[in-house]
């Protein structure tokens, strides 16, 4: 019904730069040196570091996308993967409406939010509990 | 004479309205005899908007009101423009013919600031000072601008000048004012009267099967699964039993007004959870225009956003496209949830269509020029009046008439210097503060005589009632196809006559019918838009409008529109490029308004009247009716003028 | 804010509505990251919550327009309905509570007497001492209804510029004696969420904040919070590069205005302005008022409605180009 389809596509007139990528790839570099010299993990808000469509998209294009992929579906979803660069993860959190809430560049064998928390491991044990429970009567 | 107990009911404050609203009710046994309609909170806007650059009084005036956001902007700069044309089209003497050396007259230096010093930075931020030279924008600019004139200074100009309002401008206006009503009008049915028809703690005995199966059956909506009705009905639990009820709690539920089964109960819960998530998708239409919402940003001349297929910036294809977007997720959910519930909770409370609506009069000024052209023949929205629910006549309607539209103040906290009895026309208008209502704390008001904040707007004489019900009828009276298709179907759903939407719920039926007819009109505007862009038509803003030499050195205007609520008008008038005198009439005012010098009540004073109370402790009667209003009061206030004096003249195109 | 033991905490509530831990965890990082917090508060921030109760949220209008209600039904991150709907007890606010007249004013002062010391309260709307009567709510005036909510609180937050700062009503000739907040209440902590309206998460935040902190967060000579009134717009506009190059629109519409060329000439606030409308944006990082086209009108700063006319220009260009800062980021002189 709409004729937008039609219609010019647009390039980005404007690729100013706020020149941010280089250090920030640089403090990713310092913090995989850390974490293979003493395991420490580093958690990095890009939310906080001003930088421009063209600056995340030479962000993301530099560090690629390696082995490992994970989709959490946990209050919206989350996608997490592994960068080319082994022990680079990037995190992007989207709520329950799957708008972009944050995004984080973390440098960790694997992010603590993939991993399952001992709350929920606890609460499983009793919810496999109750459903065994009900299984087996079921059965008499 | 027998003796007749009355007891005063007092709800204070009604809630779920926008502003400050106090009914009070005299009782005959459980039943209401008179009401009484108080706004009860003043701020003087109108007195603030005096010294001020035309050009500003639109962000002025659109904080009356941030429910209905926009109208308030959009009467502003329809008045200035209409001030300014008209000085035009009359050969007024404009500001930049007063000799050299004045460039461009307008505002002085620090217009609109009646103190000596203007207010910086915060200390410790800034330079501190504005830079001296206090230029406003300038007609300079690029060659390729020979289309547009410079300052005109001779009639000869301005008739060889073009004076409208570019149509994309237009088209802009209309799809930001179709989303306001269609936002407005949703989210005024969910979370603002709903809970006045749907009981929130019968949800928790609802079968969720049998709610999915209800759910399918009225629409296609996709949301309708057990799974989610059993979800949502957990959600509710779990906040009930917590003991923290929150926003619901203190209410009235399991009163035995309500009708609806448990299973709708839980629907309509759920719709008004996903209703939450809707409308804050919708705004973003006035955020791609506007900046923002609420308060969007407007201009006198057009609109501030440019059309520029090939910027990162202005209205481009990416724009484009998500306007056409959030015009399929409006249209969805006004087809598949709101009007499908309203037909079905309608056929659950159908003994409120005999009662509900008490003057029979209806008045619309009409609006939303279908093609953008501002031609009253092409309003979406006709204008006219209707007296004693008579449908075969629509008187015309002038708001230039000294006989047609008056104000009074018999039962307002304002004096009239020629005596408090008098009907005034806007243009005669006086206004001077006196409140003689009860010192604070109190517990009634003095209902024989002042009693609130807002002025009683008449009509030839007559209290009228104005918003979806009065357009639907003035559209349905002139014969509009549409309107009559979906009038007469909904009514025969129902299985109810006409004479049904003289009430309540004809009133809840109206707005949501005319939410259809709105989004019709939002289809077309955006065709037509994309159309005229497609052949380079990319005008947005008429700059002739915005230079101050181009105004008249002494003008008037007046600019209205069709608000959600009702119809709207704001008057003013400019002199040496400054705002002389504002003066706002709305639609609350025209229904909450007190009675006037004869007695006559206004539109929610005769609505109640008549009303049976279940238990006078609980007033949901009384907030049905009310809130099928939709009350705004922070519009409805007429504000002060401390001088005593308002000079007003009506323009009427 | 002290454990209730009948009162679930906000990870229990969770837990209740069917979030997982890790759910919970994702929630205290969007939190962080909104606040302008390091990460490495997230397991702070999740200890907190996990003690937090839902504590009681009182929402006073006075002479409001309600746009910053409907703001606040804007915010998305949290949302209203989501997780923050489910960790306060909203029990006083008169645009969506079912509850009216006697039964919405027993709702108040039964949340002021059951928790004292404990509840928020959150104020929009100029308060008018010119006459009682020119604002009431239930018979009361709103400073006596102020006064009486603001006297058992745990803390205030100013919504809007009016509350914030006297707003509208306060603007010359203010003919109501209109006042803000902070200028009734002196025994509270106080902040302001200032801005006409502020942006939805905004709000939000600075609730979700007290609700995992127990206290508000560091703010401004203004008492705004330094997460979102920090900077100005101009620092953060994505149009300053032309504002350097001295590419300016010179009218709206013009090449320069359709090219997204500095609004600076047709009167821009934006150097003088603090607000996150650059960074956070508007309706769910939509726009902004710049990038749809408009001059900033400042409307974050007190007395913005007098400080000259909106298309007014701030001159000259010099006091407003880059230079170095004394201080960082929200201190001292710029």
């Amino acid at each position: 019904m709409t004729n937008s389809a039609n219609l010019i596509d647009v390039k980005p007139v404007n690729e100013e730069s706020y020149g941010n990528v280089v250090p920030l790839l640089h403090e990713i570099r310092h913090a995989l040196t850390r974490f293979q010299e003493s395991g420490e993990t580093t958690t990095i808000d890009l939310r906080r570091i001003p930088m421009t469509e063209h600056d995340e998209n030479q962000l993301e294009n530099f560090l690629g996308v390696g082995e490992v992929s994970v989709e959490i579906n946990a209050v919206g979803p989350t996608h997490v993967f592994e960068t080319q660069f082994a022990a680079v993860w990037h995190i992007e959190h989207r709520n329950a409406d799957g708008e972009i809430a944050t995004k984080f560049i973390m440098v960790t064998s694997v992010p603590d939010l993939v991993k399952t928390q001992p709350e929920d491991a606890n609460r499983s044990i009793r919810a496999l509990n109750q459903r065994l429970n009900k299984l087996t009567k079921n059965e008499d | 004479m027998a003796e007749q107990r009355t007891e005063r009911l007092v709800v204070d404050p009604i809630t779920r309205i926008e502003g400050h609203l106090r009914i009070e009710a005299e009782l005959n046994g459980t039943t209401i005899e008179n009401a009484y309609s108080s706004g009860t909170s003043v701020r003087g806007i109108e007195i603030i908007l005096q010294g001020r650059d035309p050009r500003d009084a639109w962000a002025f005036a659109q904080r009356i009101c941030g429910v209905c956001t926009l109208v308030h902007g959009i009467a502003s700069v329809r008045a200035v423009e209409d001030a300014i044309r008209t000085g035009w089209q009359n050969g007024a003497e404009l500001a930049g013919s007063r000799g050299p050396g004045r460039e461009g007259g307008g505002p002085p230096q620090g217009a609109g600031q009646r103190r000596p010093e203007a207010m910086g930075p915060p200390p410790g931020r800034g330079p501190g000072n504005r830079g001296p030279n206090n230029r406003g924008p300038q007609n300079r600019g690029p060659e390729n601008r020979e289309q547009r004139a410079g300052p005109l200074s001779s009639s000869a100009d301005i008739a060889n000048a073009d004076q409208r309002i570019p149509v994309n401008a237009e088209l802009i206006r209309n799809l930001m004012i179709g989303t306001q009503f269609i936002h407005d009008h949703v989210v005024h049915f969910y979370h603002l009267h709903a809970l006045d028809w749907v009981d929130v703690v019968s949800a928790l005995e609802a079968d969720p099967q049998a709610t999915a199966t209800l759910a399918q059956s009225i629409s296609p909506y996709p949301r309708a699964s057990v799974g989610h009705f059993r979800d949502m009905q957990a959600r509710i639990r779990t906040f009930v039993e917590s003991g923290q009820l929150g926003i619901f709690g203190h209410a009235y539920w399991g009163h035995s007004g309500y009708n609806l089964p448990a299973e709708a109960n839980l629907m309509a819960v759920a719709h008004y959870l996903d209703a939450l998530q809707w409308q804050r998708e919708v705004v973003k239409i006035h955020t791609i225009f506007g900046g923002k919402n609420p308060h969007p940003n407007f201009l006198v001349g057009g609109v501030p956003s440019p059309i520029s297929l090939n910027s990162d910036s202005g209205i481009n294809s990416l724009r484009l496209s998500q306007v056409s977007n959030i015009l399929d997720q409006m249209e969805e959910f006004v087809e598949q949830v709101y009007v499908p519930d309203i037909i079905a909770i309608a056929s659950f409370y159908k003994d409120w269509a005999n009662r509900g609506e008490g003057l029979g009069n209806f008045l619309t000024f009409g609006d939303l020029s279908n093609d953008g052209s501002g031609n009253p023949a092409s309003f979406l929205f006709p204008r006219g009046a209707i007296l004693n629910r008579d449908l075969s006549t629509i008187h015309e309607v002038d708001l230039e008439d000294s006989e047609q539209v008056q104000e009074f103040v018999a039962r307002s906290w304002y004096d009239y210097g020629s005596g408090d009895s008098a009907g005034l026309h806007p243009w005669q208008g006086e206004t001077e503060l006196n409140y003689t209502g009860p010192q604070p704390p109190y517990e009634q008001l003095n209902v024989d005589s002042a009693y609130s904040w807002l002025k009683s707007p008449r009509w030839r004489g007559n209290a009228m009632e104005v918003g979806p019900l009065a357009r639907v009828l003035m559209l349905y009276a002139s014969n509009d196809a549409y309107t009559r298709e979906l009038v007469d179907s909904s009514l025969s759903q129902l299985n109810l006559p006409i004479d049904a939407l003289y009430s309540t719920l004809g009133r809840t039926l109206a707005r949501a019918l005319e939410t259809q007819i709105l989004m019709r009109g939002m289809r077309n505007w955006y065709d037509q838009l994309l159309t005229n862009i497609k052949a380079d038509n990319t005008d947005t803003f008429n700059e002739l409008y915005f230079d101050p030499a181009n105004w008249p050195v002494d003008g008037r205007g007046v600019g209205f529109m069709e608000a959600p609520r009702g119809a709207l008008a704001h008057w003013l008038s400019i002199g040496n490029g400054v705002i002389d005198n504002y003066q706002c009439v709305v639609p609350s005012t025209w229904n909450a308004g007190p009675r006037d010098a004869n007695n006559q009540p206004g539109a929610y004073e005769a609505a109640l009247a008549g009303h049976a109370l279940a238990d006078p402790s609980q007033p949901l009667e009384i907030l049905r009716t009310i809130h099928s209003f939709d009350p705004c009061l922070a519009c409805a206030v007429h504000l002060l003028d401390e001088d005593g004096s308002e000079r007003l003249q009506i323009k009427v195109r | 804010m002290k454990k209730n033991k009948e009162q679930p905490s906000v990870d229990e509530v969770l837990a209740q509505h069917g979030v997982s831990r890790r759910g919970f965890l994702k929630f205290c990082a969007s939190i962080a990251s909104l606040m302008a917090l390091s990460p490495d508060a997230v397991p702070q921030i999740a200890s907190a919550l996990s003690n937090a109760r839902r504590p009681s949220v009182l929402w006073l209008p006075f002479q409001e327009c309600t746009g910053c209600t409907e703001s606040f039904l804007r915010s998305h991150t949290p949302t209203v309905e989501g997780l923050i709907f489910n960790s306060i007890s909203l029990d006083y606010q008169h645009t969506i509570m079912a509850a009216a007249g006697d039964q919405a004013e027993e709702a108040r002062r039964e949340a002021i007497r059951s928790q004292a010391g404990e509840y928020l309260v959150l104020v929009d709307g100029s308060i008018p001492l010119g006459n009682a009567g020119f604002s009431t709510i239930g018979g009361q005036s709103n400073v006596d209804m102020l006064r009486e909510t603001a006297a058992d609180a745990a803390a205030v937050i100013a919504i809007g510029t009016c509350a914030a700062f006297g707003g509208i009503p306060k603007a010359n000739p203010n003919p109501t004696g209109a006042v803000a907040v902070s200028d009734i209440i002196t025994d509270k902590p106080i902040i302001n969420i200032s801005g006409c309206p502020p942006i939805p998460v905004v709000i939000t935040a600075v609730i979700a904040y007290y609700l995992t902190f127990g206290r508000l967060p560091d703010v401004d000579e203004n008492s705004r919070p330094l997460a979102f009134y920090g900077n100005s717009i101009h620092d953060r506009c994505y149009r300053r590069p032309f504002f350097e190059r001295r590419q300016f629109a010179q009218s709206f519409d013009d090449e320069g205005a359709k090219a997204g060329w500095c609004l600076f000439e047709l009167g821009c606030k934006g150097p003088v302005t603090y607000n996150a409308c650059a960074t956070v944006k508007w309706n769910e990082g939509t726009s902004y008022p710049i990038e749809a086209g408009h001059p900033c009108l400042g409307c974050s700063e007190p007395d913005f409605w007098d400080a000259g006319g909106f298309y007014q220009g701030l001159f000259p260009w010099e006091f407003y180009t880059a230079r170095p800062r004394p201080g960082g980021p929200g201190q001292g002189p710029r």
